[in-house]
This record gives structure tokens, C-alpha cells and sequence, in this order.
């Protein structure tokens, strides 16, 4: 596609069908040549070739047209010339007759017409865009059908068509700017969020207030306070926030999953919903109430149930399974503990691992994956697996059967079927399931909270995980980052 | 939604009728509640939720009691046992004394699956 658009640009308005004499087009050009196509970007900006001679130039390849009936050959004009042609000559091969050579792939003049390659498209007069020239026959009048109305074709389209485009997503477009050495940005959550609340802050004067370490954002923000007695002064009604926050139309809380890992995390969340309740965050018509969390695949592993069963169970462990777990402390595993590690990016802790299976990354298998706000979405294979890695359920489902625990799944269905049995919002693929019991379901508790600061969630976030780690564009950022 | 877990003294005020429900962390890995958030089918798994989901959790307060909401879904409730045994139940046309009783029994069937 790339190689066929850049190929008619830079033959641009070249190939013209023109009705009749039309001589004095200004438009005229000789067709481009070798340099130019070398060079294709800047072809609207060239100059407009002065006047060229009209005499027949030679065709592509010496070839010779001939008419079987006399009274069937139409004229044509390619970039102005004219040329004789029998009827039911192609584009393209009205195009070699004025000898201008289309390029193409898929075209060859002993083979069936494809007409799939888009490298032979070239600009036709009154049609919208550009023809692929090899399978749209040469007509000396633009091409419009002759049928008044009356066509089959259109009637089937009318019942049976579809006139709407099927992508649904947002059209991403990124301006050339200086964007450092990122061709795209992560795909970090943090990153988006903050993009998020800069867009709401510039465009509906959002007033945003945040309480952790003193960060320098790109957007007004209110710096509260760095621990979690500010949590409670906000929710006992005792700081300036409350107000705002009891105020606002549409009032967000996002809590950073970091707040988990603290001894006093049910206080603090207790602070947070209070918070939440007082200001009117959750209501039937909106629930701004947010966990953002800090590692990818952590909801769906909260969903399926994987949470520590004991603390400190990776300090007394004699045998570690890493299921891709490249975060994991791996300080906290006994020296003589048994490692198996599977993954993909072979980031710090197959260093550590006695045996390493291989998994296949998510770009070269289907998978369900579900972001941070709870929505499902499937992906397919881009790219075929390397080496001898294999699908993670693969994997599991292999040393079941060694192990003679043989699970009762053994395809990709069956995997799903299982899925449905323990977390069934991850198959509804695309939807993001409310949450419809209040949490005010939880065990009351007496806990008070810690006075400690809260701490840096992403020290670096260019570097959250192990593909961002294996990567050498997220290493100069860091470095970047660093410098500053 | 999400069972934060919380360390609590354990209340042992209806311990004496029932005394199964604070013994559930014993015999079962993780118990699960797939419920529809609005269908009829649901209601009586909803309404059970509703009600006893804090007096469990508190008298169990280590184990996984996850509840899953899914437009849709039938009800049911899941208890994992020792080694990867499961054992599901579905809900549907149940009271909230039947699904009481469908726990019960689970918990009770727990001892035979223990290692």
C-alpha cells in the first residue's frame, strides 16, 4: 500500500483520461521520471513542467497496438497525449501504448487481473481517487454507468451492503513534533491518565489536587499534602479540598494501586471512600471513583483470583513457579529455592531461574487481555513465535499432564470455557461489566492510619516491565529522564 | 469489585448456630459468586451476597471470597478445594436459605477433599 501510494504521488496528476482535446491543460506533465520516484515526497511542491510537444512518444517496451476492427479504437489523452487504443484496453495498458510505464506487482499481461497490489493506482479524470490502472478499462468518457438506475449490482448494494466503515476506534494522529527518541508513546497507563487529566484541566478547567511526592506536571494541579493524614483531613471535612471536591459536577478520585502494598491500606481506603461518599463520587449516573493500577495484567489477575495466599510466602519458598513474573522481587527467594521461570523478554529473573520455558510474547499469540478500567479485549497473532517458545496455557497445560494432574482443557476453547467458570466478565470481550454491589459490603475495621509518606509509585516510567526494559528506545528516554 | 483482605478480631457472636461459617477458610481454598448484576435469575444470589458477604468475610477474613459480576450470567457459586478441586453449584430458582444450605454443604464436603 505504502510503496503504491507513494508511486502515484509522485506520478501524480499524471496519468489523465481526458475527454477531448484539452491540449492547453495546464496540468500537463511528462511522466516522472526514475530521480523523482527516488524522491516522491515532495511532488506536490514541484514546479508545473512548461508546455511539453505532443508529438506520439514511444511506447513501453516497443509495443505495437493492433486493431482488430478499425472502428472499435477510442482516443485518450495519458498526461495530455493522446493515444489510439482498441476498446477493452486497460488503463495500464493504455498508459504503456503513451509510454508510461506503471509499476506493479500483481499485474501480469498473460495472467488474470487481480487488481490487489494498489501499486499500479494512477489518477483518473472525475474519479474521486486514485484507479488501480491494470483493472479499470480505458474509456474515453469518465466512468459512469450507463444504467439510469436500473443496475443489479446497486440494487444487491442497496439490500445487502454496507455503507458504513467498520472502524470504530478513534484515528490516532500524531504531529511531528519533538518528541524525543519515541516514535509512539508507551503504552503506560500512567501516561495516559496524566494526558487525560491535562485534556480535562485545559479544556473544562478541571481543578485537580493531588497528595504523594511534590511532581512537576504539565498541567495547574494543587499539591495537598505527601501523606495519608491529608486523606483524612480531606474526608473529616477539615481541608480546603472537601469543597471542591463536594462541588464539582463530575468529581474523579484516582488512587494509585500503590497504596496496597502499605500495612495501613484498609484505613486509607477507608479515607478514600469517605472521601468518595461525602462528595457525591459515586452516584447511579457516574462512578468516578478509580483504582489505577500499577502493573500490566494486574486486573485480570485480581479478577481470576490470584492473590497472595500468606504473607511471606515467597521468603520461606522451596519452590518458585515465575509465571512471566518479571517485577517479583527476586531478593526475597531462598537460595536454595527451585525457579522456574516462563515468560518471553528473558528480563532479570531467568538469571535467577533453574529452568526457563520459553512463552510465546503477546504479539505472537491470541490472547484476552484486560486493562486497568476493566475492559476485555482479544488480540491475534502478529508475528510467528520464535524459537521453541509456546503458548503460555500450552506450557501449563504440558506439564499438567507430566505432572499427572492433566487439566481438563486442551484448546483455546477450553481454556475459555474454564475462564467463563471463574471470572466471566474476561470473555465478554470489548465490555466493561459495572460493578453493582456497594463496597460498603466490606468488614468494618479499627485500623488506623500510618503517618508515613506515601511513596514514588514509577521511579522510571519509561521502564515499568520487561518488554519496556528489553527496549532500546525506552533506554535513551531513561537516560533522558535521568539527565534531567 | 474486590475483597480487600482485613485483619480483624474474629466476631464469634453467631458462632453457636452457625459455626460452620467461620470454618470455611478450613476446608476451601476460594469460594466465587458469579451473579448478573440485574437479571431476576440473580436476585436471590444478589440479595444472599448482600447480606451475609460482610459476616463471612469477617469470620474468614484470609479467604478469597470473589465475587463476579457478569451481565448475563447465570448464578452460581464455586468453592475450590484442596489441589485444584472445584465443585459449582448453579443458583438459579434458589432461596436465600437454599443458597445458605448449598454453602453449608460445601464447606461440610471440604473435609472429605482435605490432603
Amino acid at each position: 500500500m505504502g510503496l503504491g501510494l507513494l508511486a502515484s504521488k509522485a506520478m501524480r496528476p499524471t496519468t489523465r483520461l481526458i475527454n477531448f482535446q484539452n491540449p492547453n491543460n495546464l496540468f500537463l506533465r511528462t511522466i516522472v521520471s526514475k530521480p523523482e520516484l527516488r524522491n516522491p515526497e515532495p511532488a506536490a511542491a514541484q514546479p508545473e513542467q512548461p508546455l511539453v510537444d505532443l508529438s506520439p512518444r514511444t511506447p513501453v517496451g516497443g509495443a505495437r497496438v493492433h486493431f482488430p476492427n478499425p472502428d472499435d479504437a477510442i482516443e485518450v489523452f495519458v498526461d495530455g497525449y493522446p493515444v489510439k487504443i482498441p476498446k477493452g484496453f486497460s488503463v495500464l495498458q493504455a498508459c504503456e501504448v503513451a509510454g508510461v510505464d506503471i509499476p506493479r506487482f500483481c499485474y501480469h499481461s498473460r495472467l488474470s487481473i487481480a487488481g490487489n497490489c494498489r501499486m499500479c493506482l494512477v489518477e483518473v479524470e472525475k474519479s474521486p481517487k486514485p484507479v488501480a490502472s491494470c483493472a479499470m478499462p480505458a474509456l474515453p468518457d469518465c466512468p459512469i454507468c450507463d444504467q439510469g438506475g436500473e443496475c443489479d449490482l446497486q440494487d444487491q448494494s442497496m439490500a445487502f451492503g454496507s455503507d458504513r466503515g467498520r472502524f470504530t476506534e478513534m484515528k490516532r494522529s500524531v504531529v511531528d513534533k519533538n518528541l524525543g527518541p519515541l516514535v509512539k508513546t508507551p503504552r503506560v497507563e500512567a501516561a495516559m491518565v496524566n494526558a487525560r487529566i491535562r485534556k480535562s484541566v485545559t479544556a473544562n478547567q478541571a481543578k485537580v489536587g493531588y497528595i504523594g511526592p511534590a511532581t512537576d506536571s504539565n498541567y495547574d494541579s494543587q499539591h495537598l499534602g505527601t501523606g495519608p493524614q491529608t486523606l483524612v483531613d480531606i474526608a473529616e471535612g477539615r481541608h480546603s479540598f472537601s469543597k471542591i471536591i463536594s462541588n464539582a459536577k463530575h468529581p474523579v478520585i484516582i488512587v494509585g494501586a500503590g497504596i496496597f502494598e502499605r500495612k495501613d491500606q484498609d484505613a486509607i481506603f477507608a479515607a478514600v471512600e469517605t472521601i468518595a461518599k461525602q462528595g457525591n463520587v459515586v452516584r447511579s449516573d457516574w462512578n468516578g471513583l478509580n483504582v489505577l493500577l500499577l502493573h500490566a495484567a494486574q486486573a485480570a489477575a485480581l479478577d481470576l483470583g490470584l492473590v497472595p495466599q500468606s504473607e511471606n510466602s515467597l521468603e520461606s519458598a522451596k519452590f518458585v513457579y515465575l509465571m512471566g513474573a518479571d517485577d517479583t522481587n527476586l531478593d526475597k527467594i531462598p537460595k536454595d529455592a527451585f525457579v522456574v521461570y516462563q515468560g518471553h523478554h528473558g528480563d532479570k529473573s531467568v538469571y535467577r531461574a533453574n529452568v526457563i520455558l520459553p512463552a510465546a510474547a503477546f504479539s505472537e499469540k491470541e490472547g484476552i487481555y484486560e486493562n486497568t478500567e476493566g475492559c476485555t479485549q482479544q488480540t491475534w497473532p502478529a508475528v510467528p513465535t520464535v524459537g521453541d517458545s509456546r503458548d503460555d496455557w500450552k506450557i501449563i497445560r504440558a506439564l499438567s499432564e507430566v505432572a499427572e494432574v492433566r487439566l481438563p482443557y486442551d484448546t483455546i476453547g477450553g481454556v475459555r470455557a474454564r475462564l467463563r467458570t471463574v471470572a466471566p466478565n474476561l470473555v465478554q470481550i470489548d465490555e466493561r461489566e459495572p460493578a453493582a454491589l456497594p463496597s460498603s459490603l466490606r468488614p468494618t475495621f479499627t485500623q488506623k492510619v500510618d503517618p508515613t509518606p506515601f511513596g514514588v509509585a514509577v521511579e522510571n516510567f519509561y521502564m515499568t516491565d520487561a518488554i519496556t526494559r528489553a527496549s532500546k528506545i525506552m533506554a535513551q528516554c531513561s537516560a533522558m529522564l535521568l539527565k534531567k | 469489585m474486590y475483597a480487600f483482605p482485613v485483619r480483624l478480631p474474629l466476631d464469634t457472636s453467631g458462632w453457636k448456630a452457625m459455626a460452620w461459617r467461620g470454618n470455611l477458610s478450613k476446608n476451601i481454598k476460594e469460594l466465587r459468586f458469579l451473579l448478573c448484576q440485574s437479571s431476576p435469575a440473580s436476585a436471590s444470589a444478589r440479595a444472599f451476597v448482600e447480606k451475609n458477604y460482610k459476616e463471612l468475610k469477617t469470620l474468614n477474613p484470609k479467604l478469597p471470597i470473589l465475587i463476579r459480576e457478569c451481565s448475563g450470567v447465570e448464578p452460581q457459586l464455586w468453592a475450590r478445594y484442596d489441589l485444584g478441586v472445584e465443585k459449582g453449584i448453579k443458583l438459579e430458582g434458589m432461596t436465600e436459605p437454599q443458597i445458605s444450605k448449598v454453602l453449608e454443604d460445601m464447606v461440610k464436603a471440604g473435609e472429605a477433599f482435605k490432603a
